[in-house]
């Protein structure tokens, strides 16, 4: 192991997070290199005094916490089960999508296949609703015909309302904007 | 291509890491007890006495870890206030077949970084000027304490120099890893984020520390001067 390598093992070293064998190859390197074990001692001394000073002093004043917590336990006496929140809801979809397996593949072909799928449905939704007889006078209307195999949707826009009217008739081929119906 | 592969073998040399270090085992030793599931569960059902012993016991711990990140101790108190409180409001929800702790920090990790984000302006010296435990001082501190407050004082701002170039992720990488001890896979699990990215903020952080001590302080931690709180 080089000095470099040994540097980048020292600080799992320090908290004891390093493999056996690892640890017996850095030991080994810090028995003779007494640059690392420098350096080692010195990690060692920053992170003692890192976690040192991340730790609450004794006199930290609890108080505000305790009350906290005591006007918390006096508003639900019991922990209360309810719906989930909106932002729970959210939690849990962003988490589902985070542990999908990251495969860029994968991840890409199932969200081309859920578009595909959001395409194809809505392919299926009545933007109009369609009746069978037409709801007003068709001829106060401003309307739109296309034509096709011989069926005849009438987009007609009344006075109070806008329908969408499907009508199967006898024609060949017609396609307009017809004012005088 | 030469640098990819040499960054892969490094991470895959920390990844079969064992854990063994205070902190983890602590933990460990607490959940095979037991005693944090019960009293889990028994909160559950509505047993404010186990919420409160578990508050009891978690509170400084995630007091620490939000202090590593927002750099005042008062702030740090009041997120593990917020903490508890989620918690115990969706306490109902938790799976106790999970760990608790992962939860709990897991909460801390992303309060601590909210708080930032919406304190985004307030810089190191803001914060300690506004610190109550040290505004206090002389009138409410004990005359003994005195060399303690300056000690406590010079220590937190050197604390803020060396992680003074960290980010958020950075800082909470180095604190859960090296200053609490978790293993990489754990701490991965509290930040949420793939082990492999966890590992790259350790790695970074732990360069940044490096070369901020080297050109800060560079006799600073050699000289005795350390403090070992494990001893």
């Amino acid at each position: 192991m080089n000095c470099k390598k040994v540097a980048s093992y020292i600080p799992d070293y320090i908290s004891g997070n390093l493999s056996e064998n690892r640890k017996k190859l850095v030991e080994q390197h810090l028995s003779v290199c007494a640059n690392c074990q420098s350096w080692a001692e010195e990690w060692r001394g920053i992170r003692n005094f890192s976690a040192q000073v991340i730790h609450p002093p004794a006199d930290l004043d609890w108080e505000p916490f305790d009350r906290a917590i005591d006007a918390e336990l006096e508003r639900n006496p019991a922990p209360v089960r309810r719906r989930f929140s909106l932002s729970e809801v959210w939690d849990y979809i962003r988490g589902e999508l985070w542990n999908f397996p990251r495969i860029l593949p994968l991840r890409l072909s199932v969200s081309v296949a859920a578009v595909c799928l959001i395409i194809f449905l809505s392919g299926h939704l009545d933007f109009f609703p369609q009746s069978d007889q037409p709801p007003f006078d068709l001829t106060l209307a401003d309307h739109y015909f296309s034509e096709q195999d011989g069926e005849i949707s009438l987009y007609a826009q009344g006075q109070e309302n806008t329908v969408f009217y499907h009508e199967v008739i006898n024609v060949t081929s017609v396609e307009g904007k017809d004012y005088n119906y | 291509m030469v640098l990819k592969s040499n960054l892969k073998k490094q991470f895959s040399a920390q990844q079969d890491a064992v854990e063994d270090n205070l902190e983890v085992r602590e933990q460990r030793q607490l959940e095979e007890e037991k005693g944090v599931r019960e009293l889990v569960i028994r909160s559950q059902q509505g047993d404010q006495e186990a919420f409160r012993e578990l508050v009891d016991i978690y509170r400084t711990r995630v007091a620490s870890i939000a202090y590593g990140v927002v750099g005042n101790y008062e702030d740090a108190r009041d997120i593990s206030q917020e903490v508890f409180i989620k918690i115990y409001r969706s306490l109902s929800r938790f799976d106790t077949k999970k760990k608790f702790f992962t939860w709990l920090y897991r909460l801390t990790v992303n309060a601590s970084i909210d708080f930032l984000r919406a304190n985004k302006k307030r810089s190191l010296h803001d914060s300690i000027e506004s610190d109550d435990s040290f505004t206090q001082y002389p009138d409410k501190r004990e005359e003994s304490n005195i060399d303690g407050w300056f000690e406590n004082l010079e220590q937190r701002e050197i604390f803020e120099k060396i992680v003074e170039y960290l980010n958020p992720r950075q800082k909470m990488a180095f604190v859960l890893c090296d200053l609490k001890g978790f293993t990489s896979n754990e701490a991965a699990k509290i930040i949420e984020c793939p082990q492999t990215t966890l590992r790259w903020y350790l790695h970074e952080a732990r360069k940044k520390i490096r070369a901020t001590v080297q050109t800060e302080y560079p006799e600073y931690f050699r000289q005795g001067k350390k403090t070992k709180p494990d001893d």
